[in-house]
């Protein structure tokens, strides 16, 4: 159960859930507009599915799109570990959680190389 | 038959002498390749290095098909290493069954365009991608039209050995080894960039080094590096051209050098049909270097420019008599030429000269009072030079914007101090000026292209902006050049220092560039 204060803009909105739901998230979610200011909901459109929207109760051509947020605030280097595994997410299978350490080991070499080159052409 | 064979001499069994002398040929053809990469300076070697690593990084930095049109350029490629031809356009399929399935598990279509949008983010998806492709989707799709479709095949014959090379048929291992060939192209670019400085400036050794390293770190360059896209191969075209152009113009034209500019012609006209822009140039160019020529010796001269158009036309003529008479592709260029020149639009109105001259003109210069409005803002600020700090992914994802704002006065100032390097160097631009004249047509004949083909896209598809920063890119070795003059604005004791500080900036613009990828794709 979260709760929009009116307001809100046009745009992505972020609804602040009051529990942090496990993986994987809630597959069905049930959005009410009170008032009657008039609702648009971002997403695709497409033919009528198992997953399409309801609106009052009928299926709609369309999928609507909603974003997880992790709980909490992180910063970045709270999050690294988060970004390995999401790094090596679809992409070649050979290709695990650390490819983004090697990478940034192979900038630092080629900042250095460049340091190199640099100093030695300078001369 | 002769069967004499003299021990010390030349055979005279004339049946094997022919062949003895072709592969004597082939050998000292190949040891003087060999010999011309290790006369390639270390420097040049290094750079090569550091943009290949670079522009490697990039390649795996970028998801799948998160580089502007990668999603066409690899149906392309695709079909042709599983068919051996063209794909043939019109209302067919165009993505393979399996690119298909990757596109939609990789939530593709979904991502881009929206910066808030990710691909997959959890194990649970990861596994539905793995099942799908597990079930061995076909890889041959129907060859239908996309973007990439018209154009010329030499690219994407390239990638069909990476493609076939890949220890694995996963699309997604062979889409990484396929993304390696592009950063090769890019790291030739950059020794390309590298060469073209060391013949243009030989007494400034740092100028060879400082242009090509600004070259390597360019993020937008980059981007494309990272994926399966024929614009690599163009940009390392233009920037071969501009090589040997300024190669035969300093050391004079001899027929291996004739057969090399030929050569490099036809590889940029076979590898992406916006080349053709700057073939007004070169003409040009390659008439100077023949009238240069023909004050020794006219009759050589001739033949050797003669070799050079012969060398460049005769791959485009084959390309074109196989488009006709074995892909059956619809006409010489594939529609490629006549579909972004066609002056009737869909709607039954027709693109008019004084509006594709207006457009062209806006593209680059403030717009005058009696123009109609193409632009909102100014395209020279807007589309080129933000576009060139980075517009990226699929142009949805940016730098805050008060790195623009901070690159438009970097740009004053490097303009600033390149028009002082010039005046600088001014006795060495008088030695220069018939080719720097011969560069400007070129960009001249670029810049027109972009502008012709820009309005009849944007006419045609209800204003959708065709132009990209990247389009410029076959001019990355001018851009090179402007650095050079610019670090040699301040006089040649502060050159080299001036030059290693705009190559750190370009580093850390690169740097920001990839930790903004990391945050857009996987943040």
């Amino acid at each position: 159960m979260a709760r929009v204060p009116p307001g809100s803009r046009q745009g992505a909105v972020t609804i602040p859930l009051t529990r942090t739901l496990a993986a994987p998230a809630a597959t069905s979610v049930c959005l009410r507009a009170e008032g009657s200011a008039r609702l648009l909901v971002g997403g695709e459109v497409g033919q009528i599915a198992g997953y399409s929207e309801q609106v009052n109760g009928r299926r709609r051509p369309g999928r609507i799109s909603l974003l997880y947020l992790r709980a909490g605030d992180e910063s970045w280097w709270q999050l690294l570990p988060v970004l390995s595994h999401r790094f090596a997410l679809g992409k070649a299978s050979f290709l695990a959680a650390w490819t983004l350490p090697v990478l940034a080991l192979l900038v630092v070499c080629i900042w250095c190389a460049t340091y190199r080159l640099l100093v030695r052409e300078l001369e | 038959m002769s069967t004499t064979v003299e021990p010390d001499g030349p055979t005279s069994l004339t049946a094997v002498a022919p062949r003895m002398t072709w592969r004597r040929r082939v050998n000292t053809g190949a040891r003087a390749s060999l010999s011309q990469l290790r006369r390639v300076p270390r420097a040049g070697r290094a750079c090569f290095l550091i943009a290949f690593v670079n522009a490697a990084i990039w390649g795996v930095l970028v998801p799948p098909f998160q580089v502007p049109d990668e999603i066409a350029h690899f149906a392309y490629a695709q079909y042709l290493a599983e068919t051996g031809r063209p794909p043939p356009g019109g209302a067919r399929a165009p993505y393979s069954p399996e690119q298909r399935v990757a596109l939609d598990h990789l939530f593709t279509f979904r991502v881009i365009g929206q910066p808030r949008l990710r691909g997959i983010l959890s194990s649970e998806e990861e596994r539905g991608l793995r099942t799908a492709l597990r079930e061995h989707p076909d890889p041959v799709g129907g060859g239908g039209a996309t973007s990439a479709s018209n154009q010329p095949p030499l690219y994407y014959a390239l990638e069909a050995v990476p493609y076939w090379l890949s220890p694995s048929h996963d699309i997604l291992v062979r889409l990484f080894f396929m993304r390696l060939l592009s950063a090769l192209m890019a790291a030739g670019t950059v020794l390309a960039v590298f060469m073209f400085l060391r013949e243009l400036l030989p007494a400034c050794r740092w100028a060879w080094s400082v242009g090509a390293l600004i070259v390597a770190f360019q993020p937008t360059f980059d981007l494309i590096a990272a994926g399966v896209q024929a614009d690599n191969l163009l940009y390392l075209a233009s920037a071969l051209v501009f090589l040997m152009l300024t190669r035969v113009y300093r050391r004079g034209l001899t027929f291996p050098r004739a057969i090399a500019l030929g050569a490099c012609v036809a590889a940029g006209v076979l590898a992406k049909l916006t080349f053709i822009g700057l073939l007004p140039g070169i003409a040009a160019a390659v008439l100077l270097l023949g009238w240069r020529a023909a004050k020794s010796e006219r009759t050589r001269a001739l033949r050797m420019i003669a070799t050079t158009i012969l060398v460049a036309a005769l791959p485009v003529a084959l390309y074109a008599l196989l488009n006709v008479l074995a892909w059956h592709r619809g006409g010489v260029t594939a529609g490629g030429v006549a579909g972004v020149t066609e002056n009737a639009l869909p709607g039954g109105t027709t693109v008019t000269l004084a509006q594709t001259l207006e457009y062209s003109w806006q593209l680059y210069l403030p717009r005058l009072w009696f123009m109609k409005a193409y632009f909102t803002g100014y395209p020279l600020w807007t589309i080129w030079l933000n576009g060139s700090i980075g517009h990226l992914g699929w142009l949805d994802y940016t730098f805050p914007s008060w790195v623009y704002s901070a690159g438009r006065y970097v740009l004053f100032v490097l303009v600033g101090l390149g028009l002082a390097g010039l005046f600088r160097l001014r006795a060495w631009a008088r030695e220069m000026l018939p080719m720097l004249v011969c560069f400007a047509l070129m960009a001249a004949g670029l810049l027109g292209a972009i502008g012709y083909v820009g309005i009849r896209y944007r006419l045609a598809n209800y204003g959708l902006p065709f132009e990209q920063a990247r389009y410029l890119f076959p001019l990355l070795a001018l851009y090179g050049l402007f650095v050079v003059l610019a670090a040699r604005g301040l006089g040649s004791r502060w050159a080299g220092a001036l030059g290693a500080a705009l190559v750190a900036l370009a580093m850390f613009h690169g740097l920001f560039a990839e930790t903004l990828t990391i945050s857009r794709y996987y943040g």
